[in-house]
């Protein structure tokens, strides 16, 4: 490109700095200020605070329940990775690869779970939980499996599972569409040729379609995880509150527990900062393990 | 957080034949003949000179907030020149923590519900100390404020900074009506509660016992305390609240839990209990789910408006205590406080004066509006019609000494302590481990509580 | 049996093939999962609406059933106890407004980042794509200091830049995405014709990139519109509460006195009109992420 020397720097100015300003002031200055606040000792509740040093890290690594919030958080990532991508990807090749008249129908409702505030979705599952009123254990009783109605989001083995579906319900109709449009963008004639080649239905599933959409399945993939890993605490802090014993605590929930209920806020922010580790080593593992791959055409 | 010892003060300052109603001669204490909820004319808490903005900080939770309404009402009558800002709703404590940790808190906050912790914000400095401040407060007939409480303000390091205001008692409670056309007898102790709730497991209609799982100091407070003073007394209570070394792990302690898994073991409590809230599970009490349920006195003024035709509010002090043993009361207080870094500290004492110097008018009036108590002496409730009855026999009961017993509890326990006990006893409920578990479990929470500065 | 596959074949003119028996079993079977899933997505939400119009006796007494008399008083509690209209409203703002302002500030960024070489860009890249994994929570307390000494606390206003901020790093991931699948012969024919850098990315570039930027706007917007503990930390006036907000003060409320109702009702109030604006719009939000998918 043949363009001044001034008037490229007054351009690349002009798009850089703004951005960058916005996002130092009310990104980067906060975290690096919640970084700092790691080594204190604070309550949150005034401006009096202690210098600890490593305290909080010290103190992180003996907290039984940190494995725990840990464990949770890839149960969490992984289920509602396996969830979405597999009721997605089928959805998505359901309605874009057979020929189903309704398929619009389906394309519009699905996407309605999306267009809902997550406090929404926390509350109208809440209800479809409980014991007593809910509609699952409504279900299960109508169908005579008396047995296996029990209090879902109070029941220490299956409170985190009973996380998972919310979530799933919640996430589908995005990354459904996303991958609809990867499909929809294969040009057919691989298609007819893989056809003529006499390839099976599932053959081309697993060898065109599935690499074709690659860079769309591998985006969602991170996107899920990194919205997770960030932000599943808010469906726990609505619907369980990390309850009961701890049994769907999350890194982040715990996080929240700590610094504005329990009032630790230096020992919160070194969770926030071990998320934060967590999050930059998952992600550049998952882009090393789903590198490549696309299929060129 | 540096190691504090607050001495454990409010013991000694109570005295129970003085509570509330059904003590003779109510006339030289009770207000004379003032209908409950007049407008109080004057203040003598220096008006005139106290003017600008007053922020207040109340929780709004199961009382309602009809009562502050009038008392802040009252006020602006009082004080004309005070314009108030009040910062109020069940989740006000998590939208106003950012302000007091940035220096920019309210001048008067009441104490309450969830988010709220006194100690924490006694331990961070947040509160203004009000020990010489509320020894010149006297109420309408000159009797000091600190005589004329019910019980005393926490201490910590002996200095005050909190006022009690609302006397919250805990108990169990039941549907009278059902239990009299069962033929269910109302337990005066431990074990003919079990008796009762065989006979309730066995009558197949409901369930026996219920709470909430997702606030699991309802239990602790509710039928824990309860049973840890009727074991230990008050050093008991002092020993655990403070995480002491050994407490939890002792055999009275042990004694208590043991009961509670009696409880879980012969299947009276429900099992749903562990995902319901404090409503979804008082819901299922009034609908005849469950029989028995722990809960403090604003439950019926929190269910209004959804209770059953022909139900019975009944009331007993949770009976943990064993037979031929006398109930247990700890009170539950809900203090008001200045904040350190108030604005308008003038106007702030003025208010916390007022409500105070009224205290025995606006007690009657908490009474009719909430059917719960302010921690104030001296008030007659026995001939208010508007007062429910449950309240009348309840707190005729709670004065009986031969029937019950008060304790008090050196300070409310820190969440640090509460939340891994809570975690441990939601466990033990459920059956997944045993009373000798939890209280190795809680044991292990102390000695980090302790670790970590403790009180 | 004919018509059925000729109008199917009709509607796919482009796919010509083979109908075997088995095939269509097949396809019968496969509906079976849509047709499941479609009642559990429109279920909850019909059932929502529903017991937005019933009492606390019918929720109570049969709450999967129709309401016993359709109680109109629950909506209005909802909009004044939860200000749910004026949640309405600031939510609409913080989401249109927030969502163009994301926009102005991301795409002139992705195409320096992307198109313009200069020193630190990888850099600067990085950054932003690691920016993506810091743990909200961690800023709340410090944001809060600081809007409160730019006086932008208790303001949608403040919420709308925090916002923009927290969702930029994620908008310039997904555009510079799209923004690299740009031929470059278009930017340097437009050199040539003289055009400045700037125009270039406002005439060219961005009218090509316009899939990737209904992607984003899509995505951004719902993260906004659904956001809330921000807001519930950053806004303390009634009047200035967004929905997340405000429908959480209904569920705490009811918490304390039992107006489930009043809480479906305002749950309504927050689906409804979203669900009636996407389906009004819902073919070019489609196009938009379907399309735009492709580069990602």
């Amino acid at each position: 490109m043949v363009q001044p020397q001034r008037q490229r720097t007054f351009f690349l100015l002009i798009c850089l700095v703004p951005t960058l300003l916005l996002f130092v002031v009310f990104t980067v200055y906060p975290l690096f200020s919640g970084l700092y606040l790691s080594f204190f000792d604070w309550t949150g509740l005034s401006q009096h605070r202690t210098f600890v040093g490593l305290a909080n890290y010290d103190h992180l690594l003996h907290d039984p329940i940190i494995p725990k919030t840990i464990w949770h958080d890839y149960f969490l990532v992984l289920t509602k990775v396996i969830g979405i991508m597999v009721l997605s990807l089928f959805f998505a090749v359901a309605l874009t690869q057979l020929r189903i008249k309704e398929a619009p129908v389906y394309r519009i409702l699905f996407f309605f779970p999306n267009l809902m505030a997550v406090v929404v979705i926390g509350i109208l599952w809440s209800f479809i939980y409980n014991p007593d009123l809910g509609l699952i254990n409504a279900g299960l009783r109508a169908i005579g499996l008396d047995s296996w109605a029990r209090p879902w989001l109070g029941d220490q083995q299956w409170a985190l599972p009973s996380l998972v579906l919310p979530s799933v319900w919640a996430g589908i109709g995005l990354f459904m569409l996303m991958l609809m449009g990867g499909i929809l963008n294969v040009p057919k004639e691989i298609y007819q040729s893989a056809r003529i080649d006499g390839a099976s239905e599932w053959q081309q599933f697993w060898h065109l379609t599935i690499p074709l959409v690659w860079p769309q399945i591998r985006n969602s993939v991170l996107y899920i995880v990194i919205t997770t890993l960030n932000g599943s605490f808010i469906i726990v802090q609505i619907m369980t509150q990390g309850g009961p014993n701890n049994a769907t605590q999350v890194m982040g929930s715990y996080l929240y527990q700590q610094a504005f209920q329990q009032f630790h806020f230096g020992y919160g922010a070194a969770i926030g900062v071990m998320i934060l580790i967590l999050s930059l080593i998952t992600v550049l593992l998952l882009q090393w393990l789903m590198r490549g791959k696309r299929f060129e055409y | 957080m540096r190691k504090k010892r607050w001495g454990a003060a409010a013991g000694s300052a109570i005295v129970a034949t003085a509570l509330l109603a059904g003590c003779g001669g109510g006339a030289n204490n009770a207000p004379q003949n003032t209908p409950s909820g007049t407008v109080p004319q004057q203040s003598t808490g220096g008006q005139g000179n106290v003017s600008g903005t007053l922020e207040i900080q109340y929780f709004v939770g199961g009382y309602g907030d009809a009562w502050w309404k009038q008392v802040i009402a009252d006020f602006k009558k009082a004080y004309p020149n005070v314009t108030i800002k009040e910062d109020t709703g069940p989740q006000i404590n998590t939208q106003m923590q950012p302000r007091w940790a940035s220096g920019n808190p309210p001048d008067v906050v009441y104490i309450d519900g969830a988010g709220a912790d006194e100690t924490k914000m006694v331990e961070s400095r947040q509160l203004m100390d009000l020990t010489d401040w509320a020894k010149t407060l006297k109420m309408e007939d000159g009797t000091p404020v600190l005589e004329g409480l019910l019980t005393q303000p926490h201490q910590y390091d002996g200095k005050i900074y909190t006022l009690p205001l609302v006397f919250d008692t805990w108990g169990t409670w039941y549907d009278a009506a059902l239990f009299k056309q069962k033929g269910w007898n109302v337990p005066t102790d431990f074990s003919s509660w079990m008796d009762t709730m065989g006979k309730i497991k066995a009558d197949g209609s409901m369930q026996p016992f219920v709470t909430t799982g997702v606030y699991p100091y309802y239990f602790i407070r509710g039928v824990l305390y309860p049973a840890f003073a009727a074991v230990g007394g008050d050093q008991l209570l002092q020993d655990l609240v403070s995480g002491k070394q050994g407490a939890w792990s002792s055999p009275q302690t042990l004694k208590v839990m043991q009961k509670v898994q009696q409880m879980q073991q012969a299947g009276y409590i429900d099992q749903s209990f562990a995902a319901l809230n404090h409503t979804q599970s008082q819901m299922n009490w009034l609908l005849h789910k469950d029989a028995f349920i722990p809960v403090g006195f604003w439950l019926p003024n929190e269910m209004k408006g959804n209770i059953p035709n022909n139900f019975e509010f009944g009331f007993i002090p949770t009976p943990m205590n064993d037979p031929g043993t006398k109930y247990h009361i700890i009170p539950d207080l809900r203090p008001l406080a200045i904040a350190k870094n108030a604005k308008n500290p003038d106007a702030a004492k003025a208010f916390v004066a007022f409500v105070f110097e009224h205290g025995q008018t606006y007690a009657k009036t908490w009474s009719e509006m909430t059917g719960a108590m302010l921690n104030v002496k001296g008030v007659d409730l026995s001939n208010d019609n508007q007062v429910p009855n449950y309240l009348k026999s309840a707190t005729a009961m709670i004065n009986d000494p031969s029937k019950v017993e008060l304790n008090h509890l050196p300070y409310p326990m820190s969440k640090d302590l509460e939340t891994p006990i809570s975690n441990a006893l939601i466990s033990l409920m459920q059956g997944k481990i045993d009373a000798q578990t939890f209280c190795s479990e809680a044991e292990k929470a102390a000695a980090s509580y302790r670790a970590s500065g403790g009180q | 049996m004919a018509s059925r596959a000729e109008a199917a074949g009709a509607a796919y003119p482009n796919k010509v093939r083979s109908h075997s028996i088995g095939e269509r079993l097949v396809q019968g079977g496969l509906r079976i999962p849509l047709v499941l899933w479609a009642i559990a997505v429109l279920f909850p939400i019909l059932w929502t609406i529903l017991a937005g119009f019933k009492s606390n006796g019918d929720i109570y007494a049969d709450p999967w059933g129709l309401p016993t008399t359709w109680n109109i008083q629950n909506f209005a509690d909802a909009w004044t106890t939860g200000s749910i209209g004026h949640a309405f409203v600031n939510s609409a703002i913080v989401t249109v407004l927030g969502t163009l302002l994301t926009l102005l500030l991301a795409i002139p960024t992705s195409y320096a980042l992307e198109r313009v070489p200069f020193r630190g860009n990888r850099v600067l890249y990085n950054i932003y794509l690691a920016a993506m994994m810091i743990p909200q929570a961690l800023g709340w307390i410090p944001l809060f200091m600081l809007l409160n000494t730019l006086h932008l606390l208790d303001s949608i206003w403040g919420l709308l830049l925090v916002y923009t901020a927290t969702q930029i790093p994620f908008s310039i991931f997904i555009l510079t995405g799209f923004m690299g699948t740009i031929p470059r012969e278009l930017e340097e024919a437009a050199a040539v014709d003289g055009l400045s850098p700037l125009r270039t990315l406002w005439q060219v570039i961005a009218p090509l990139a316009m899939s990737g930027i209904i992607t984003v706007a899509i995505m951004d917007a719902i993260n906004y519109w659904n956001e809330y503990f921000m807001a519930l930390i950053f806004l303390q006036s009634p009047e200035h509460y967004t929905l997340g907000v405000g429908i959480n003060y209904l569920a705490e409320t009811a918490q304390y006195t039992n107006a489930w109702g009043t809480l479906f009702a305002g749950l309504t109030i927050a689906i409804v009109p979203v669900i009636v604006l996407y389906a009004i719009f819902q073919r070019r939000i489609t196009e938009g992420l379907t399309e735009g998918a492709v580069k990602g």
